[in-house]
Parts: structure tokens; C-alpha cells; sequence
């Protein structure tokens, strides 16, 4: 899915809705769920330098989890975090196996047992990858006018020239500019004011909730970051 | 380089973005520098949000998911088969396999092992087991290991007293609540291939 295609919207609630779908057997709403989120999952995994056969398993154990997890979810509007510590758990696990497999494979029993204190630490990535995610989606949302420019200036590589682009988009260079700053500014109140809705997609990372006792169904996906131990009083 | 009228009051957007491209006019940026060194909490806001903004796009290089592994996530879900969340609303408790306490080790084991209580429950395709080790009084280690499919994925929550922690198993399967007050103890675990709970425990 590139920036300037897949689903105009940026509702916080739209994942909800297609996880309500999905749960109905919608097998459309599971291909919209797809493609949203599919770009995150992806970067993730390849974080970890898994091998192709491996990534492709993890991209699809992911996917595999959240059809199973889809029922107990409680709060589908936090699926970017759900989706972002699932791979980076799943990824990890893989990655590990790999490791200790190809130690013990040279019969090095000792790094072998290291390997488990040795994890590959993405976790400071995983916040980056979420946060360029979301602004995939709310770019998504945005008129076609604007996603194609911002598409053109900040995801193509090398950026082209205004000139090119001016031609290429059938608008005067001189508005490229002003554009660019209406564009910009329309995609910085999407992203504020999504951040602002209690329980949106995602919430800032230091977001826990109390919880007294075995709960009803499953976790929080919000809950869901990467931590050993969590305390909570 | 650009001509505009002087920042008299807020920084428009096009301003901001200019200024973050170090595109403006030494003078230009002088003012609008001038005009961010006073209370202006909003210009700052927003100069510091598109600064943010313009580092994620810039710097995102998300690659395009093949189709092959797209198609593999699509096959995942089963079309016109709705998923019943009531079929998945029980809870399951666990049976009690072994306790160290009621069927007390062998000597020998018991000296391998130490004195650590020893618990091992069952349910449907998990096994999990756990030992609790007395650190002070009052103060317990609980040690365990979850052995299911995807164990990282589980979550193990622990409530004692008024208080609930919660670890995610490695890749072991294994975690670890250190330190935790001794007394009744419930414990659960939640993921995509289980739910189950294990009946009260004293630590």
C-alpha cells in the first residue's frame, strides 16, 4: 500500500469497526484491516534481520494471532500497539531460536545459553515505527491533493525537484509551497487531535491502567509492550 | 529565499516549515527566532510538532510488503465464518499436576532443588510450572515457566493482596515475579492459544 493509496480514513474508531466486521466473518474488512496495518507488521520483523522464510512466517503467525485474539480484544482502537509489541514478541522469538540453533549447530553450548541475555533491543525503534505508522494512516485520510504532494516530498527517494512535481501534479510551482504548508498543518491536527481522543489508536507510551483482580477477557492490547516485569500498585 | 511580512504576532505554517528548511532569510529567521524566545507557547508547539512530524516522514522508509506475504495474512482469516466471542469467553482453571508441599521430593531432589515450593498445573495444551522461593519474611520469588505455542505472547498476571503484576514469558517460556508479599495468590494467563486461571495459592 503506498501513502497515496488504501482507505481514506483516520477515524479513531475505524479499527474497531473492522475488527466488529471481521468478527461477523467480513472477509473484506479483514483485507482493509490488512492493509493498514500490514507497512507496521512488516517493518517490525525486518528489524530483526530475519531470513525471508522466516519473516514471512512471522508476518503471518502476526496476522494468525490477531484472527485469534480479534474475540477477547477489548479495545480494537489500540490495534497499532497490539500489532507493534505481537511482532516485535514473535520476531524476537524467532530470532532467538535462530540464534541458539546456529550456536549449538557449532557446538557452542556456552553461547548458546547467552543468547537469551543477548536480545536485540528494538524497542526504542518499535515507538519510531509506530509513530511513522500512524502518520501513514492520517496522511491516508487527508484529500488526494495532498497526500499525492506530501507522498512526492517526504516518502520518494531521491525528492524531486518542485518543477517535476509541479508538472507532474498539474499545479503551479509557486503553490507548491503554501500547499505543502496547508497539507502539513491539516496532517499536524489529524495527528494531535487523534493523540488527544482518549483510548484512539494509539496512546502515548507511558499509558497503564490499574486492574484489580483476574480481568474478563483479554489484556488490553496497550498492555501489550514489551517489559518483563511490570509492576502496578 | 523568501519575502514576507514580518512575524508580528504567531508563525504561520508555511513560516514554520520554511524555518525548520532553513529557508528563510537570515533576517526572516532572526524574527522568527526573536518570536520564539517569548511565551509563545503556541508557536513553539507547533514548530516543535511539524519538527517532529517532518523527522518521522523523512526518515520513514517503510518497505512495501510483498504480495506474496500480503496474501499469506489474508489467508489467515476464513471468510463467512463468524468468530463467536462467547465461544471464547470461558475461562479455563488448571489442574494441579504436582505440589511440592502436598507430595514432598525425594531428599536427594530436595537437596538439588532447594526448598522452594514446587508447582505444576495443566490445561488444555499448556503446561505451567512454578516455584516459589521465600526471599524474606513476607516477601516471595515466583519463578515459572509457561510451556505452550507463542509462550512470549502470554500474558502472566499475578494479584496479591491489593496488588497486580504482570510478565510476558520469553522465548522460553519462562518468567518472573521477584519480591512479590506473601499471602493468597491468584494467577491467570492470557494470549491468543490460552486463558486459563490456577486456583488460589498461598505464597
Amino acid at each position: 500500500m503506498s501513502p497515496t493509496a488504501g482507505p481514506p480514513s483516520f477515524d479513531p474508531g475505524e479499527d474497531a469497526r473492522l475488527v466488529d466486521r471481521c468478527l461477523t466473518g467480513d472477509a473484506r474488512a479483514w483485507a482493509a484491516l490488512v492493509a493498514r496495518h500490514e507497512r507496521l507488521v512488516y517493518a517490525v520483523a525486518r528489524s530483526y534481520r530475519l531470513s525471508d522464510a522466516d519473516l514471512g512466517d512471522v508476518f503471518q503467525d502476526v496476522f494468525a494471532a490477531l484472527v485469534r485474539g480479534m474475540p477477547r480484544m477489548r479495545e480494537a482502537r489500540t490495534l497499532v500497539r497490539w500489532l507493534s509489541s505481537t511482532t516485535e514478541r514473535i520476531a524476537r522469538a524467532t530470532a532467538l531460536r535462530r540464534r541458539r540453533e546456529q550456536a549449538l549447530a557449532a557446538s557452542d553450548a556456552a553461547a548458546a545459553h547467552e543468547v537469551a541475555a543477548d536480545q536485540p533491543a528494538v524497542e526504542a525503534e518499535l515507538e519510531t515505527l509506530e509513530e511513522q505508522a500512524l502518520i501513514r494512516l492520517a496522511l491516508e485520510s487527508l484529500p488526494e491533493g495532498c497526500r499525492r504532494l506530501l507522498a512526492a516530498l517526504y516518502y520518494e527517494d531521491p525528492v524531486p525537484e518542485y518543477a517535476a512535481l509541479a508538472r507532474r501534479l498539474g499545479t503551479p510551482i509557486g503553490s507548491l509551497g503554501p500547499t505543502r504548508a496547508r497539507c502539513l498543518e491539516r496532517l499536524r491536527r489529524r495527528l494531535r487531535g487523534l493523540l488527544e481522543t482518549p483510548g484512539g489508536i494509539i496512546r502515548p507510551v507511558t499509558t497503564t491502567s490499574r486492574r484489580r483482580g483476574p480481568p474478563s477477557g483479554l489484556g488490553d492490547p496497550v498492555d501489550a509492550r514489551p517489559r518483563t516485569v511490570e509492576k502496578r500498585r | 529565499m523568501k519575502r514576507r511580512p514580518p512575524v508580528d504576532h504567531h508563525i504561520d505554517p508555511e513560516t514554520a516549515l520554511d524555518y525548520l528548511d532553513r529557508r528563510l532569510e537570515p533576517a526572516r529567521e532572526r524574527e522568527v527566532e526573536a518570536h520564539l524566545a517569548r511565551p509563545c507557547a503556541a508557536c513553539r508547539e507547533r514548530v516543535r510538532e511539524f519538527s517532529a512530524l517532518l523527522q518521522r516522514m523523512r526518515h520513514d522508509r517503510m518497505p512495501e510488503v510483498p504480495a506474496a506475504l500480503r496474501r499469506r495474512a489474508l489467508e489467515a482469516f476464513a471468510p463467512g465464518e463468524p468468530v463467536s466471542p462467547l465461544r471464547e469467553a470461558a475461562v479455563r482453571i488448571a489442574r494441579l499436576l504436582f505440589d511440592s508441599w502436598t507430595q514432598p521430593l525425594p531428599a536427594m531432589t530436595r537437596r538439588a532443588v532447594g526448598e522452594a515450593r514446587r508447582l505444576r498445573y495443566a490445561t488444555d495444551g499448556a503446561v505451567l510450572e512454578l516455584e516459589c522461593e521465600t526471599e524474606s519474611p513476607g516477601l516471595v520469588t515466583l519463578r515459572g515457566r509457561l510451556e505452550i505455542a507463542d509462550a512470549p505472547l502470554h500474558r502472566v498476571a499475578v494479584a496479591v493482596g491489593g496488588e497486580t503484576r504482570t510478565a510476558w514469558p520469553d522465548a522460553a517460556g519462562a518468567f518472573a515475579f521477584e519480591r512479590v508479599p506473601s499471602g493468597q495468590a491468584r494467577l491467570w494467563i492470557e494470549g491468543p492459544e490460552a486463558r486459563f486461571r490456577i486456583p488460589a495459592i498461598d505464597l
